[in-house]
């Protein structure tokens, strides 16, 4: 059976008017989410992650490469808006104040996709009641203008109003990035708890790691548009392979004195601008193994088992250089252990 | 309830909006240099006249007490008289504010008609020859001075094609204008039924209108365009495109979302034009108010000066008052 959704050597360029240079956004990537599962975008701003995602819903039209969602491909007469479509694939924004209009009060806000779906008015208010509840709406707020609520509830509606057409995906572009701390905890629970009852895959886009550990099943790491290393979210936190996210991780900060990684690998520099890029792997300037081989063409894919995917061709030496303690395994064990509970931890052993 | 009270409060901070207008606009009327008294008795009076003109028009005493005696005036309803018009300065200014007003807004209507289609049509394109033809135009009706487009108009219209009559007021000569009811000639004339002064007014009315509706467009345009255009790009526009609306439907959410700035730009347009006008007024010998106004800078005349402010004002914060009630009604969010 096709995946629901399978990317498959998506390019993406952005022509930059006044000139004949265009901005690389994407590369050829590919990918697939399979039903219920998470996959999440990594990556630094510029990576081309929030590109990908609109590709997906249709936003902006690819330059090349398919994307098939349940088989069929999309395209110009098949996409987000075809009736067919319409609905199954929905989508959260980074911020939540700018994606509600508004002038709309917070009961509309969450019916908006359905009066296009065809859904009568009072299926629509029972469902938007339901829905309410599911995301943690009083039904109070739902005669307020989104202004009137805090970002994290503002969250909770663009949330509410993406599953409330029962989607097959939902692509959540860095969702909690501009929440705070406690927020960003509720909406996490939030996401994984409705993906447990409703069985929808979710695209994660975001940089920030710590949560994409725990709310992800695979993880793709991207880099100037390239896929660098890709496979099970553990696996890939535990022995990153790749320098690119091994620098990444390496840069994350867990709230333990212990969780330090001794051996860092640092990427120096800046991420370089995505216009008119070199062929060959776009690490090689900012990478201490680089070699004249990197320079010529970028590294085909390494299988490393377990569908961990490398594209470096001196993985064994990052792997050799001991950066790889798993600190976020560590860190998940020391904070189950101070919480006692363990909200993802039987997520893993699922897989 | 709330509008009410909302309109209350607002009525409530006119006075003293007027009365600081009335001061800076006092104090800065009398830093203009040039004595009334010598201009208006010649260059060949006494000194003893001199002086008893300045002591009878009260410029002998220090100048927070002449602010106070015309405040005094202003608020029994005496604007002072002018000297050169030997009138009252109400009575003045209520013949050539209405003048004034029908000409701006006329105007701003012309402008609004061009500048808000134009713009939200471009806003939703990145180019096309209609994207060009706005761009070309903001720029041209940014550049071009109003004055200037007056002058080729009564050329291209007047004294070549004839098509335009004389720019000398807002009447032919021989046509009788009809008994005031509104100030406005148009609705003046119809009201009287007198379809002669209504076809004079109307070719009258032509020219200036194009001109300062033409250059007015520009801003109102380039507003409305940007506007539209962050609309479009913002993620709630993007959602609903996501959801399948229709396109038509999308635009008609993103140009009701873009109002609020466009009503703005509209509503300080409006109390610039009533003395904007002035040079537009000027060509075509309008007898507005503007140039009204400036007559009395030019000869030390201050009281015309003054009512001139005081009207403008008034008119701004009508349409000022009236733009908040229309948020109002367009924004649910600050009815709350």
């Amino acid at each position: 059976m096709a995946p629901l959704l399978d990317v498959q050597n998506l390019v993406k360029h952005f022509p930059i008017s006044g000139s004949r240079k265009t901005v690389q956004a994407i590369n050829g990537i590919s990918f697939t989410i399979e039903k219920g599962q998470t996959v999440s975008l990594v990556g630094e701003s510029g990576s081309g992650k929030t590109t990908v995602g609109r590709c997906i819903l249709g936003l902006i039209d690819p330059t090349g490469g398919g994307i098939y969602f349940n088989g069929r491909k999309m395209g110009r007469d098949h996409n987000v808006r075809h009736r067919d479509v319409r609905g199954r694939i929905q989508l959260v924004f980074q911020e939540p104040a700018e994606s509600l209009s508004p002038r709309v009060r917070v009961a509309d806000l969450l019916a908006e996709p359905l009066i296009y779906q065809g859904v009568t008015r009072p299926d629509r208010e029972r469902r938007v009641l339901e829905i309410a509840a599911r995301v943690g709406l009083p039904t109070g707020l739902l005669e307020k203008y989104p202004a009137e609520l805090s970002a994290g509830l503002q969250q909770r509606i663009g949330i509410g109003r993406a599953v409330i057409t029962r989607p097959e995906i939902v692509v959540l572009d860095e969702p909690t990035s501009a929440l705070d701390p406690t927020a960003r905890a509720e909406i996490v629970d939030l996401l994984i708890g409705l993906q447990r009852q409703m069985e929808t895959a979710y695209l994660f886009i975001s940089h920030d790691l710590s949560t994409v550990r725990f709310i992800s099943d695979r993880v793709v790491v991207l880099y100037l548009g390239s896929i660098v290393e890709e496979g099970p979210a553990a696996t890939v936190f535990a022995t990153p392979r790749h320098p690119y996210s091994t620098g990444l991780l390496a840069s994350v900060m867990l709230p333990h004195p212990s969780l330090k990684p001794e051996k860092r690998l640092t990427l120096v520099g800046e991420i370089p601008s995505p216009i008119d890029l070199p062929p060959g792997c776009p690490l090689a300037g900012r990478c201490p193994f680089a070699e004249d081989k990197c320079r010529a063409a970028f590294p085909p894919p390494v299988a490393l088992g377990h569908g961990h995917l490398v594209h470096c061709i001196n993985h064994e030496k990052v792997a050799a250089m001991g950066a790889a303690v798993d600190f976020f395994g560590r860190f998940q064990v020391l904070a189950d252990r101070i919480l006692g509970v363990a909200p993802t931890l039987e997520k893993d052993t699922v897989q | 309830m709330g509008l009410v009270r909302y309109i209350g409060r607002r009525l409530l901070f006119v006075a003293p909006q007027l009365l600081g207008i009335i001061m800076v606009s006092f104090f800065l009327v009398k830093l203009i240099p040039g004595d009334p008294a010598v201009l208006m008795m010649g260059p060949n009076a006494s000194q003893q006249a001199l002086d008893e003109l300045r002591e009878k028009l009260g410029l002998t005493l220090p100048l927070p007490q002449q602010f106070l005696h015309y405040i005094v005036n202003v608020v029994h309803g005496d604007l002072g008289t002018s000297w050169q018009t030997t009138r009252p300065v109400l009575d003045d200014l209520m013949d050539r504010f209405p003048a004034t007003l029908e000409l701006v807004t006329l105007a701003l209507l012309v402008a609004l008609l061009i500048g808000i289609p134009l713009g939200i049509v471009a806003a939703g394109r990145s180019r096309g020859p209609i994207r060009k033809l706005a761009d070309v135009y903001g720029l041209l009706a940014g550049a071009i001075p109003d004055f200037w487009l007056a002058l080729v108009f009564i050329y291209i219209f007047y004294s070549t094609l004839h098509i335009a009559p004389a720019p000398l007021g807002r009447l032919d000569l021989e046509v009788v204008a009809p008994p005031i009811v509104t100030g406005s000639m148009l609705l003046d004339s119809l009201i009287a039924g007198d379809f002669d002064a209504l076809w004079s007014s109307a070719s009258h009315l032509m020219l200036p209108v194009m001109t300062l509706g033409l250059v007015n467009a520009g801003p109102i345009l380039k507003m409305t365009q940007s506007t539209v255009e962050r609309t479009l790009s913002s993620d709630f526009i993007r959602y609903a495109e996501m959801c399948g609306l229709p396109k038509r439907t999308v635009m008609r959410q993103a140009v009701r979302a873009s109002l609020p700035s466009i009503i703005t730009i509209v509503s300080v347009l409006y109390g610039f034009l009533i003395g904007g006008a002035v040079l537009v007024e000027i060509v075509f010998s309008w007898g507005g108010a503007g140039q009204y106004a400036v007559q009395g800078v030019l000869n030390a005349d201050l009281n015309p000066v003054l009512g001139f402010v005081l009207f403008s004002a008034v008119f701004s914060l009508v349409v000022y008052l009236f733009v908040d009630l229309l948020y109002f009604v367009l924004d649910p969010r600050t009815r709350g």
